[in-house]
């Protein structure tokens, strides 16, 4: 039993002192807190407690430490994703519940570790240090070029030539300095792997960039199903064809199939370039100039990554939460990666440039001064390989599921026909990959679903769809066709 | 290292097996003479198998450092002189730099052939003598006193043909330089950088490079032998058929369309503008193509025969080829020998392609070599 004394003594002091009207019942007019009672003017706690609990000063009741069983395992501290086992003080990895990588699994996982000897393989792709001598001047070059064509193509009008931009015509397209020198991104578009010298993609491309330049005249039109004008978007303005086509977004998503992702998986990462069937090998001396760009095979890689778009030493940048600083694939890449990592376990904006980094590193520690003194872990190198095709085609798979998602909850049709628009660049480019999970036939299959015509699979299939009349029934079924080659991306929040 | 070395030589026995199993006989060491042209060891008359690995050993010991070693010399020499010149700007001053020169120039010739390894990689052909100079370039640096002598900008006021321009180009050479102090440091600095570069290309000839180079056996692509044939053989084209000869007289490649004859275009211009004549080009020339015939001989620094790509044809029973080859040069020879001009006719022009066509066409697939001049699918 509690006894506090301090208050009646006040008032009987103050009885005293100041001559209230006191009465001889010193517990009256006292108001006290609950649990308290007041006795011959004695404050006393009257509560209480359950067995294990004893009362506190103020009168609450707390466990009694006496009653606590000490814990065995107080020296033992787990690292993180570890919880300690009670019995044995072990600690025991926390497995996370209902995460399988699936479809996403790793070959560089199941390969296990790579064993480079004394190499230290870098934390980020070290091309001017680790890994030097390398470059990739070419394909940055293509990337800024790009970069600057996209900056136009919501130019009111657009008096930029785009057509021309795209070949670099007298190579003096560009005002940026990164993208000016002696590169065009048409060159490479005319290269596709599987297209074998037919240049009707290219001419395509060079087709719908004259076909937004000449829609980008009626800027004071208003967009509506039937007439060519603007669309806004949040406090964008942007320029769609009558039939509701953003120009601007097929041409920008649809380049990342034949130019950035076609050149990295059917182009650079290919057995005859990166891969052991280069026939310069991965030599110093076989390599046209090994002092500027490594090894041939080398070379290759460098390329491959430069078609990624992502900063070399920071990317996936957490802090970034923009693009993690990567430009273009790299970009979107990264924006899906945590809803990959959430629901498959695998961060793919991180594996992508793990497997880059070590792949760089297997061709820096295995390479020779000439043929017979090379010595590649090929079968790690094929895993590394294998991760990139992988993940980089998840990645487009993830946009195209975000923009059909989006499209499908649009309110406004003007966000609708943006969304709808990148979706199809989206699942355009997904066809650019002969060893992909997609072939070119179901990437048109699912195009289907959303109007493409069945009679033409070119960029040019595209003018016969009028978005506005694209139905989220069609754009449903788009995903679900998709989901076919990604499965369980249906269900991802993208 | 040692392993490594099992597995050069190893690889080394593989290749000479490989060779050997293309040749007639069955016999692969030694080899039993039938007429003149013998492998035949330079020192204690012991015969020394015909192999690639005694073949790059022999280039780079009798052939590439030893050409090294002498331009290194005498770019020491013209260097003493230069710094004698500036000391005492006078004719005899001058006349003992001209003299240097002209030897550095020989010099140069020889080793500017090996345009791979190292001396592709000290960038030696690009910073020494790409010619016709650009006089303007030239003033402007001097006046400027600021130059770089390795970078691309400074390309055509550089090497050899900067000081062509500069001992021979001007009217009184003596004055011109003790009147301008610029002039005369740019003069010192350049050779400076030459001699530097000189010193640069011993040095890394005879360290690591040279065993690598050596046990770079084979002949596929990246190994010794391949990066010697294909890149002496670009040398041939572009510097000695083209710039030396085609360019002057208007034709930049046998396919190729027909420019504008420029005979200012020929090697040492403006000391063959004074002397009147091409003699001074052509000797250029000869030296060139000497050393070229001295690579495919195998020539040693003392004038033996030693084992190259002559032997590895005879032992291939190839001796018409070999025959072939051997009056090309001297139809070479033979055409520098009865001119005094560059231009004029296409005969000496026609004499150099020929070798091309002999060294593509007939020595490469004889010897399997792979043309590396594959389209590459660059940036």
């Amino acid at each position: 039993m509690l006894i506090k004394n301090i208050r009646v003594s006040f008032l009987l002091v103050s009885c005293a002192l100041f001559a209230f009207s006191c009465n001889n019942d010193p517990c009256e007019d006292i108001t006290l807190p609950a649990g308290w009672t007041c006795e011959d003017g004695n404050i006393v706690c009257k509560t209480t407690c359950n067995t294990g609990e004893v009362l506190s000063i103020d009168c609450n009741c707390i466990t009694d430490a006496s009653t606590i069983t000490p814990d065995p395992c107080v020296d033992v501290t787990c690292p993180a994703g570890f919880v300690k086992e009670a019995e044995t003080c072990d600690c025991v990895e926390i497995m996370p519940v209902d995460v399988n990588a699936g479809f996403l699994a790793s070959s560089l996982d199941v390969f296990g570790s790579v064993d480079l000897g004394s190499f230290a393989i870098p934390s980020f792709f070290d091309i001017e240090g680790v890994f030097a001598p390398g470059a990739y001047n070419g394909q940055i070059r293509r990337i800024a070029q790009l970069t600057e064509i996209v900056s136009h193509t919501r130019d009111e009008p657009i008096t930029f030539d785009i057509p021309a931009a795209l070949i670099n015509e007298n190579r003096d397209q560009f005002m940026t300095e990164a993208a000016m020198g002696n590169s065009d991104i048409r060159t490479k578009i005319d290269e596709l792997n599987f297209d074998a010298g037919n240049t009707s993609v290219a001419d395509a491309f060079q087709e719908l960039a004259a076909k937004l330049v000449e829609t980008s005249v009626n800027f004071n039109e208003t967009a509506s199903n039937g007439t060519a004008g603007m669309i806004t978007t949040g406090s964008k303005r942007r320029h769609v064809s009558a039939n509701g086509l953003e120009y601007a977004q097929i041409l920008e998503k649809g380049l990342y199939g034949p130019l950035l992702y076609d050149q990295m998986v059917d182009d650079y990462l290919r057995p005859s370039q990166a891969g052991p069937d280069n026939p310069s090998g991965n030599n110093e001396s076989a390599s046209g100039d090994y002092a500027s760009i490594g090894t041939d095979r080398q070379h290759r890689w460098d390329e491959a990554f430069g078609y990624l778009g992502a900063n070399a030493m920071t990317y996936p940048n957490p802090d970034n939460t923009s693009t993690g600083d990567g430009q273009f694939m790299a970009n979107y890449i990264f924006d899906f990666s945590d809803e990959t990592e959430e629901a498959y376990g695998i961060n793919l904006s991180q594996r992508i440039m793990d497997a880059y980094v070590l792949g760089r590193a297997i061709l820096k520690a295995g390479e020779g001064f000439g043929p017979s003194d090379e010595n590649v872990n090929e079968a790690a190198l094929e895993a590394a390989r294998q991760d990139i095709k992988l993940y980089v085609e998840a990645g487009l798979a993830a946009a195209a599921f975000h923009y059909l998602n989006l499209a499908i909850t649009d309110v406004t049709d003007d966000d609708k026909l943006h969304h709808l628009s990148e979706a199809y660049g989206f699942i355009y480019s997904l066809a650019f990959n002969s060893e992909g999970r997609m072939t070119e036939a179901e990437a048109y299959s699912v195009l289907e679903e959303i109007g493409w015509p069945a009679d033409n699979h070119t960029l040019s299939g595209i003018y016969e769809i009028n978005l506005w009349e694209v139905t989220d029934a069609q754009m449903d079924a788009a995903r679900v066709k998709l989901d076919g080659s990604f499965p369980g991306f249906i269900n991802v929040p993208f | 290292m040692v392993r490594a070395f099992l597995k050069f030589g190893l690889l080394s026995l593989l290749a000479v097996s490989i060779i050997v199993a293309s040749c007639t006989k069955e016999d692969p060491v030694p080899m039993e003479p039938d007429d003149d042209d013998l492998p035949v060891d330079t020192t204690d008359n012991e015969v020394v198998e015909v192999n690639i690995l005694n073949l790059l050993t022999n280039q780079v010991n009798e052939l590439i450092i030893p050409t090294c070693e002498n331009y290194q010399v005498k770019m020491n020499d013209l260097l003493s002189e230069v710094e004698g010149f500036v000391d005492n700007t006078d004719g005899t001053g001058l006349a003992s730099v001209k003299s240097a020169y002209l030897e550095a120039y020989l010099a140069y010739q020889a080793v500017a052939v090996h345009d791979y390894y190292a001396t592709a990689n000290v960038n030696l052909v690009n910073t020494t003598n790409l010619y016709p100079v650009d006089v303007n370039l030239l003033n402007e640096l001097i006046e400027n006193g600021s130059y770089n002598f390795n970078t691309t900008a400074q390309q055509r006021a550089n090497g050899f043909p900067a000081l062509d321009y500069m001992l021979y180009g001007v009217d009184d050479v003596v004055s011109t330089f003790s009147n301008d102090s610029k002039r005369v440091q740019f003069l010192l600095e350049l050779v400076n950088a030459m001699k530097d570069k000189a010193d640069s290309l011993v040095d890394r000839w005879t360290g690591n490079l040279k065993e690598n180079f050596i046990n770079n056996g084979g002949v596929e692509l990246g190994s010794s032998v391949s990066v010697q044939l294909n890149n002496i053989l670009i040398y041939y084209e572009d510097h000695i058929r083209g710039n030396k000869v085609g360019l002057p007289i208007g034709l930049s490649g046998p396919n190729d369309t027909p420019i504008d004859p420029d005979p200012t275009k020929i090697e040492a211009y403006y000391q063959a503008l004074q002397e009147g004549n091409n003699n001074i080009s052509l000797t250029l020339l000869r030296a060139a193509i000497e050393e070229m015939e001295d690579i495919y001989l195998g020539t040693t620094s003392s004038g033996e025969d030693g084992i190259s790509y002559e032997d590895l044809l005879l032992d291939k029973g190839q001796e018409s080829l070999d025959t072939d080859i051997k009056a090309q040069f001297q139809a070479i020879y033979d055409q520098i020998n009865s001119r005094s001009s560059i231009s004029g006719d296409e005969n000496l022009y026609n004499s150099i392609q020929a070798l091309v066509t002999l060294y593509k066409s007939d020595l490469f697939p004889v010897l399997n070599v792979q043309d590396a001049d594959g389209s590459n699918d660059g940036d």
